[in-house]
């Protein structure tokens, strides 16, 4: 039951309803047993390559491969992948063990091996006692549970998966991640799953896609996308980014000076080969001190809101009268806090220091 | 804290509950119901017990004539094929109808509702000049040839049946169109993904989950079917008679008060247990009953 997911290539994959190209032909290939995000805002296209992936939206133009095979010409049912809905679509008018049953009914399994598949499914969600409820009577995290089990009962080709999470609440959805991650790793299968949410995603996902404007901006793991972002909507999108519009850049020992549009001077590590529009710096790469410290880039600025959250502490520092950066330290026991209105000195390193496009 | 705190001080007045309210809303409409429902039906029912021999005189009256249980009989299945009718020409309009947006969905009801506009008994003189024998349907069929002898349409079945499934139409419609539109199309796409082809998607998930509104409106038009008058009496013909029309029959021409109250409360009586038994039953079948 495991090493069972296929490899997904998308060529040239397209869909466009009337003027509005709701996705911009792309092409992606999802190895076999990956575990596949797509984060993007509403509207940037990464639903419609789901429903396109499983074939209840058709494309205006391209080919989706599945192990070798193009599987555009095919309706949903006969594309073998499961699927998991964002609000399940279980269906309430079965039992929850007819539910898991269903695709394994719809290809005419014999009601035996119907019913031991079904009792496997409902043992690895852990949920056997609940064979004979119908859904209504779940909680949501069981539900959700439910909706895995039939996506997967009859080993399809792979998971797709539609902001599962989104209808359940924090901690439960937290605790369920680690359960979608730990079925996918024992099913083996291929997962593509969409979502808003770019925490959910950096914590579950082999790799990640994210999508804007029906296209796709960049792909790469989670460490790469928030540490090499290309452009200041990915820069932005995954975790949080202090952005400086730049005035112009100049070679300076080994990396590049620049001058942002405040009229600050950067250092920056890397070469001006890089086309670079803006500057993105991560709020964990800033210090914040009341004495001027000796480092790459420090600049002067003024508190001006200070939150404290469990975890960590999170400082908005007023560096000129329209520039504002967002400063993060772990909030660790007995930690002293700037007052608000205190003058403060913000420093990073010139690594820390990063050139994106300007989206 | 001290203990003389503790213990729960008395409740002084009434305690306000949104339930008191009820009461006052409800007054009207009982008052309402009361004064020309209830007392009036009352009456009826008391009068079948009346002008004879003892007080079932008129039903035994009723239950000894072969001919009063032909129509009790006739209205029964009437109202069946009716319903049925009904039920097979509304399915896939109010399943169609339900998917449409904006509007055309405004559109599409505008053209349910129309026909409300016309008084039943109009719709009805409509139907009569088309089915006349030199009405428009005998005139077209006469002059492309199809029929030598005009056919009749009227005072027969034909004519009853067509009169009632369209005047019945809108009342399962409605109850079909908001039932469909409270399926989630994500089920439908779900069946597909999931392996099941259109034709089975229908029979495993659509049609079930649509049961309720089958419910709602087969219960509507069958029981509405049971005690109509209008139609049956304009097109129908004095051999096959629906129960309305006699009980009318037995008021205004013979003026037998006492018979036309036994036949009304038949009719009522075998129309709550059918809609007992029906209720009961659609429950069971997990589509809800319309008592939910």
């Amino acid at each position: 039951m495991s090493g069972q997911g296929a490899r997904i290539e998308y060529i040239d994959i397209s869909k466009r309803y009337g003027a509005v190209e709701a996705l911009r032909p792309t092409s992606l290939t999802i190895e076999a047993g990956e575990f596949f995000s797509i984060i993007g805002p509403s509207g940037s296209g990464k639903t419609t390559l789901l429903g396109v992936t499983a074939g209840y939206v058709p494309p205006t133009s391209g080919q989706i491969v599945i192990d070798g095979r193009n599987v555009v010409g095919e309706p949903p049912f006969q594309r073998n992948i499961g699927m998991v809905f964002q609000n399940y679509a279980l269906f309430p008018h079965m039992t929850v063990a007819q539910n898991i049953g269903f695709p394994l009914r719809m290809r005419k399994t014999p009601r035996a091996e119907i019913a031991e598949r079904v009792k496997k499914m409902l043992k690895l969600v852990q949920l056997e006692e609940m064979a004979q409820r119908k859904p209504g009577q779940l909680s949501g995290g069981q539900q959700q549970r439910i909706a895995l089990a039939r996506a997967a009962v009859y080993d399809p080709l792979m998971l797709l998966m539609d902001e599962p999470l989104s209808a359940l609440d924090k901690n439960l959805r937290e605790a369920m991640q680690d359960e979608v991650k730990q079925f996918q790793t024992v099913l083996g299968s291929t997962v593509l799953y969409v979502t808003h949410d770019q925490a959910e995603a950096a914590a579950m996902s082999d790799r990640i896609a994210i999508m804007n404007h029906g296209r796709i901006v960049q792909i790469g793991s989670p460490r790469d996308l928030y540490e090499h972002p290309v452009a200041r909507f990915v820069a932005s999108f995954l975790g949080e980014a202090n952005i400086f519009d730049i005035e112009s850049v100049s070679p300076h020992a080994g990396g590049s000076l620049i001058a942002t549009r405040h009229g600050f001077s950067l250092v920056c590590a890397a070469t001006q080969g890089h086309e670079g529009h803006c500057v993105c710096v991560r709020p964990e790469a800033v210090a914040l001190t009341s004495s001027r410290p000796e480092h790459d880039n420090v600049l002067q600025g003024r508190v001006v809101d200070a939150t404290y959250t469990a975890g960590s502490l999170r400082y908005r520092v007023e560096l000129a009268p329209d520039c504002i950066i967002t400063q993060r330290t772990p909030s660790v026991r007995g930690i002293e806090m700037f007052d608000i209105g205190a003058t403060v000195f913000a420093s990073w390193r010139a690594e820390d220091t990063l050139l994106v496009d300007d989206d | 804290m001290t203990s003389q705190d503790t213990a729960p001080r008395e409740t002084t007045g009434r305690i306000w509950s949104p339930a008191r309210g009820y009461f006052v809303i409800l007054s009207l409409p009982v008052l309402f119901l009361a004064v020309f429902f209830i007392w009036p039906l009352a009456g009826v029912v008391l009068r079948s017990f009346e002008g004879g021999d003892g007080i079932f005189f008129q039903y035994l009256t009723v239950f000894e004539r072969s001919s009063y249980i032909q129509v009790l009989g006739y209205t029964l299945q009437v109202a069946t094929t009716v319903t049925v009718l009904c039920l097979l020409i509304a399915y896939p309009v109010a399943a169609l109808v339900a998917r449409l947006q904006g509007s055309w969905l405004q559109v599409a009801f505008a053209l349910i509702l129309v026909p409300f506009w016309t008084s039943t008994v109009i719709r009805t003189y409509a139907w009569m000049v088309l089915f006349q024998r030199k009405g428009v349907i005998n005139d077209m069929l006469l002059n492309f040839g199809v029929i030598d002898a005009p056919l009749r349409f009227m005072h027969n079945n034909i004519g009853v049946h067509i009169g009632m499934v369209h005047i019945m139409l809108p009342f399962m419609l409605l109850p079909l169109i908001s039932a469909f539109r409270n399926i989630d199309p994500s089920y439908m796409r779900a069946a597909g993904v999931l392996g099941a082809n259109p034709i089975r998607a229908f029979w495993h998930v659509y049609l079930p989950l649509s049961m309720p509104g089958v419910s709602a409106g087969v219960a509507l038009v069958f029981i509405t079917s049971l005690g109509f008058f209008i139609t049956p009496a304009l097109l129908g013909g004095a051999k096959n008679m629906m129960v309305a029309v006699l009980i009318e029959q037995q008021v205004s021409i013979t003026v037998n008060w006492e018979l036309a109250s036994a036949l009304a409360s038949i009719l009522l009586i075998v129309t709550a247990c059918l809609y007992v038994v029906y209720d009961r039953v659609s429950r069971r079948a997990g589509g809800g009953g319309v008592l939910d």
